[in-house]
């Protein structure tokens, strides 16, 4: 029987490694039983989804800055 | 193509790229400010194939890389988290079970729309031990592999693995208790 840290370390590998059917076998079995480690497996697929929405910059919404704006152009302006 | 244009069409685009990933406003400026200043001075180097803007991207993103390798380099070891043994010993006991078990979050997807979660993670991530928030930057720039960050930042894929896994904990926890207002962890 795998413990919780051994299991929950296997959910964080398995989102970029596939894993061997054995590690797959234990880790299912674990779940089952384990309410703790069922909400954290939850929780890292939904970590991962929304980091992932980084790639979609429009998802946030800054803009640089008037000043700093200002200050690079100058900058680039003197390196022209 | 016109240098003098690129700060007006992508400056934008490229601060939020970089602020996504280094979580501090002065060094995403920093960062833009220097992308601009290399593509200046490789623009003969630029094939009109690709378009301006992955161009750009693609510069900020080799810094990024570089300031992140940098820093996790000049940052000092944490005592505390110096021992890969004792790395997991806040959150799992010597039998390896949870000492305070992670509870299932209510509607995640609820309070996403209504919280400023990016805000709160740029706080949970400044607030990792700084090894691990540029282990957390170096990671979520997605093409970056892991045997590339092992080999630039000198660490085993064991070494990688439990401080990856420590990151996502803290986290998880930090998420739970700033940004859901759960009574979390310990």
């Amino acid at each position: 029987m795998l413990s919780c840290k051994k299991v929950s370390l296997l959910v964080v590998q398995s989102q970029e490694l596939p894993l061997r059917f054995s590690q797959k076998m234990s880790v299912g079995i674990h779940l089952l039983i384990c309410r703790g480690c069922r909400a954290f497996k939850k929780q890292m697929t939904f970590l991962q989804h929304f980091i992932k929405r980084t790639d979609n910059d429009d998802f946030v919404d800054v803009n640089l800055p008037k000043q700093a704006k200002e200050r690079i152009k100058q900058t680039l302006l003197n390196h022209f | 193509m016109n240098p003098q244009t690129w700060l007006e069409e992508h400056g934008d685009a490229l601060y939020r790229y970089a602020l996504l990933r280094v979580h501090n406003e002065t060094e995403a400026q920093d960062l833009v400010q220097e992308t601009f200043l290399a593509a200046l001075k490789n623009r003969q180097t630029f094939s009109q194939q690709s378009a301006t803007r992955t161009w750009l991207i693609g510069i900020l993103k080799h810094k990024i890389i570089d300031l992140t390798r940098r820093q996790f380099h000049e940052s000092p070891i944490d005592e505390d988290l110096a021992s890969e043994d004792h790395l997991l010993d806040d959150f799992f006991n010597e039998k390896g079970h949870w000492i305070s078990p992670p509870t299932a979050w209510n509607n995640p997807e609820k309070s996403l729309e209504n919280t400023h979660f990016w805000q709160i993670l740029h706080q949970c991530v400044q607030h990792l031990p700084p090894k691990f928030a540029y282990l957390f930057t170096l990671k979520e720039l997605n093409d970056v592999t892991n045997e590339k960050i092992c080999k630039e930042l000198e660490l085993s894929a064991t070494n990688l693995w439990v401080m990856l896994f420590r990151t996502r904990l803290q986290l998880r926890q930090c998420l739970e208790i700033h940004w859901l207002g759960q009574k979390g962890g310990s």
